[in-house]
């Protein structure tokens, strides 16, 4: 997790952001970096401000507070030659219903400087998408498809992808997922995705940023996630009392001599002092990436 | 019982925009009988004021009912409603009863106010009559806007046909009676008439469509080049299709067909069935002629406007450049509809008989209207109706209406002050178009799809 001053080789630099809309606030004081190479994965349940926050880092909107940049360039003043090195594929697509695919791509093509279209004919013939009918009569997984090829045409360095495969089928998920790792194997291409399908991300992502209520509860490495969230049982020799008062408690359940609670902070450090405050046998279960975002939205 | 009562209030409080709309008419209503009453000492060709008032009063009914018949027909096509059950009767009640009370407390504001002496040769103003005539018209209208926004453009092309001739037959709206009926009567009996039937289709259809849907479909598009330049790409872009010239030719075919058939209806009226019993008047047919660049232009500048979001990454372009691309689609959309259409309303004008009302003037007035169009467009980036500019053209409505009732030759010299106000508008819209496209805000207009029925989402 980089959220200090080392924004100086920072892909993305967000501080402090914030975003007001009609009064209500869609954003609140997000402050963090990603560096070249990360893949990240943006978590949150729906209306908790990821589309928000991709659209005031691309520069759609401008920020309320704070500052958000892309390449070291404010977010809603960027350059050519900085948009030029982002790919976007938006949660709804953008695409020309009038057109056919083939058309699109080539208008596409028409707008970059560069356009790979080695990369572009391997992903046609690979994820299967059709060129030769009206983007109009194709189908939802279809026209995701053909919005990540034109996010990938130009070769970016930052790959910004919002709920990139919600309408594709479990074997097209897969096979998406393991294309963007390809992508993403550069050492100087990053890749921002946002998603509320926590396996995908597990399975993609080697960073997680988790947003809830339009506030970053967590941005760093999901292992360093998964290792501090625990879930604790105690098993004490006298009844337990309801409030434990336990710091990084995030919840709790406590039924006589029983309790269990989700911790975060974990250290192994505090399974000998929880034992030694409450006389009890602890017990450490190691949780999974969909029940810490559970938790941590309970 | 309780759905009903809802349904007829919603159709004008739902909306912040309905509140004010309804307020707006309550206040222009008073103030144009104040200016009558204040008026009626002078001779009326002086004192275009009352009929100002009255003209914008009538606009801002005329966008209240606009407004609520769009919104009975865009909450007909919904999903949800679709599946409650009896929801359509009580909509359609809800609808008829808004009208009734709509009607009512217009026919009593003008009794408390104390107008009553009718207008001779309208019995608008009479204690007999007003409520009628408001009844009638307020249904006939909403009917006819249902008819023409859906489901199809052949019903809504032949709909305008069927009411064309009725602009030929100006001389019987000017009779109080109608075949030895009242006239009030007539439109009271015309409207419910016409109510009744459209709801009885509506109750048993299967889903009503949404308000245009059959018209944004659109045809096949032309194959684009696969080689295309940057410049045309942005285009493309912009307007969501292959080239301006097959957008403005869309536009003016659409238009034509409806000139065409008004105008062979007027022909073929007089001809065969009244052919020398009254004036022959093309105006109506030339109105459409002059009213399609406004229409059109503000569509064009519209789709534009929302065309420019997804620039912003792929195109590389600054904010100040896609306004001034955008800008400029615009502004050759509106040569390529204004040239032809404009040009043909001044042949017409020219050739055609017509009475009743200065046609150069209403030419002058469509032209100037046409760059605020244009920009009232370029503003909205939202897949809305576009009040602002209902509103923009209720004001040149209200000018027209003017100049039909005033006669002395001073009060015409001061009516061609609303062309120059036109213009005037339409400069401080184009400031207002670049400030916003500066400092776009492009989350608070987040993209619909197009292929959504409707997005009743707010961000």
């Amino acid at each position: 997790m980089n959220n200090g001053d080392a924004s100086g080789s920072a892909v993305i630099s967000l501080r402090e952001l914030g975003k007001v809309i009609g009064g209500k606030a869609i954003l609140s004081n997000i402050s963090v970096d990603i560096e070249p190479g990360s893949i990240v994965g943006l978590l949150g349940k729906n209306g908790a401000g990821k589309t928000s926050l991709i659209d005031v880092l691309l520069g759609f909107s401008p920020p309320s507070s704070g500052s958000s940049r892309v390449f070291g360039e404010s977010s809603f003043n960027l350059p050519a030659a900085t948009k030029g090195r982002i790919g976007f594929v938006p949660q709804q697509d953008e695409l020309l219903d009038s057109l056919t695919g083939a058309q699109q791509l080539a208008l596409n093509a028409a707008l970059h400087p560069v356009w790979d279209e080695g990369l572009i004919a391997r992903l046609i013939r690979e994820w299967e998408v059709p060129l030769d009918r009206k983007i109009q009569v194709l189908s939802g997984g279809e026209r995701q498809k053909l919005a990540t090829l034109l996010a990938l045409g130009h070769e970016p360095d930052l790959l910004v992808l919002d709920e990139p495969a919600s309408s594709l089928d479990p074997v097209a998920r897969r096979q998406f997922l393991r294309e963007l790792l390809e992508i993403a194997e550069s050492p100087t291409r990053t890749v921002l995705f946002s998603t509320h399908i926590v396996s995908d991300l597990e399975r993609v992502a080697s960073k997680v940023w988790i947003i809830r209520d339009g506030r970053l509860v967590w941005a760093g490495d999901l292992d360093t996630l998964k290792e501090s969230v625990v879930r604790v049982t105690l098993l004490a020799r006298d009844p337990v009392p309801a409030n434990l008062s336990i710091d990084g408690a995030v919840s709790q359940r406590t039924d006589g001599r029983r309790a269990q609670l989700v911790l975060t902070d974990w250290r192994d450090a505090r399974q000998r002092e929880l034992a030694d405050r409450f006389g009890a046998d602890v017990t450490i279960e190691r949780l999974g990436l969909e029940e810490i975002f559970l938790e941590l939205h309970a | 019982m309780n759905g009903v009562l809802r349904s007829a209030l919603q159709f004008y409080t739902r909306t912040r925009r309905q509140r004010w709309l309804l307020l707006a008419a309550l206040l222009l209503f008073v103030a144009a009988l104040v200016a009558a009453r204040l008026a009626c000492r002078c001779p009326r060709s002086v004192t275009p004021w009352p009929f100002l008032l009255g003209g914008l009063c009538a606009g801002a009914a005329t966008m209240i009912t606009l407004y609520s018949a769009w919104d009975f027909r865009r909450i007909s096509a919904l999903r949800t409603v679709f599946l409650i059950p009896h929801s359509r009767l009580q909509l359609a009640v809800g609808m008829f009863l808004a009208q009734l009370i709509a009607a009512a407390a217009g026919a009593g504001l003008m009794m408390l106010v104390g107008h009553a002496q009718p207008l001779s040769p309208l019995a608008w103003g009479s204690p007999r009559g007003t409520f009628e005539m408001l009844l009638g018209g307020a249904l006939s209208f909403v009917v006819l806007l249902q008819v023409v926004t859906g489901p199809s453009r052949i019903l809504s092309v032949v709909a305008l046909a069927l009411v064309a001739p009725l602009g030929v037959r100006v001389d019987l709206f000017m009779r109080p009676e109608i075949f030895g009926i009242p006239k009030a009567d007539v439109l009271a009996l015309a409207g419910i008439l016409a109510w009744l039937l459209f709801a009885a289709w509506y109750v048993i259809a299967w889903r009503p469509t949404a308000p245009l849907s059959a018209w944004s479909r659109g045809r096949e598009s032309a194959a684009a080049p696969l080689q295309v330049s940057r410049q045309s790409a942005i285009r493309v872009y912009l307007l969501g299709q292959t080239s301006l010239l097959r957008v403005s030719r869309q536009q003016i075919t659409t238009w034509m067909i409806y000139h065409v058939v008004i105008l062979a209806m007027l022909v073929g009226t007089q001809m065969l069935i009244a052919r020398h019993n009254f004036p022959a008047n093309y105006s109506m047919a030339i109105f459409i002629l002059m009213y399609a660049p406004v229409v059109g232009v503000n569509t064009i500048a519209g789709i534009a406007a929302r065309g420019s979001r997804r620039l912003w990454l792929c195109s590389g372009e600054t904010r100040k450049v896609l306004y001034a691309t955008a800008a400029r689609l615009a502004w050759q959309s509106m040569a390529l509809l204004g040239i032809p259409l404009f040009g043909l309303a001044l042949i017409e004008i020219r050739f055609l008989p017509h009475a009743g009302s200065d046609m150069l003037f209403s030419l002058a007035i469509c032209i100037t209207l046409t760059p605020g169009a244009l920009y009232l467009g370029l503003l909205n980036f939202r897949r809305r109706l576009n009040l602002p500019f209902l509103a923009l053209y209720m004001v040149a409505v209200a000018a027209l209406f003017a100049e039909l009732f005033v006669e002395s030759p001073r009060g015409k010299q001061l009516l061609w002050i609303a062309p120059v106000a036109l213009v005037a508008i339409s400069c401080v819209l184009r400031a207002l178009a670049r400030r916003r496209w500066y400092g776009i805000d492009w989350l608070q207009f987040r993209a619909e799809r197009e292929t959504a029925p409707f997005a009743l989402r707010r961000v």
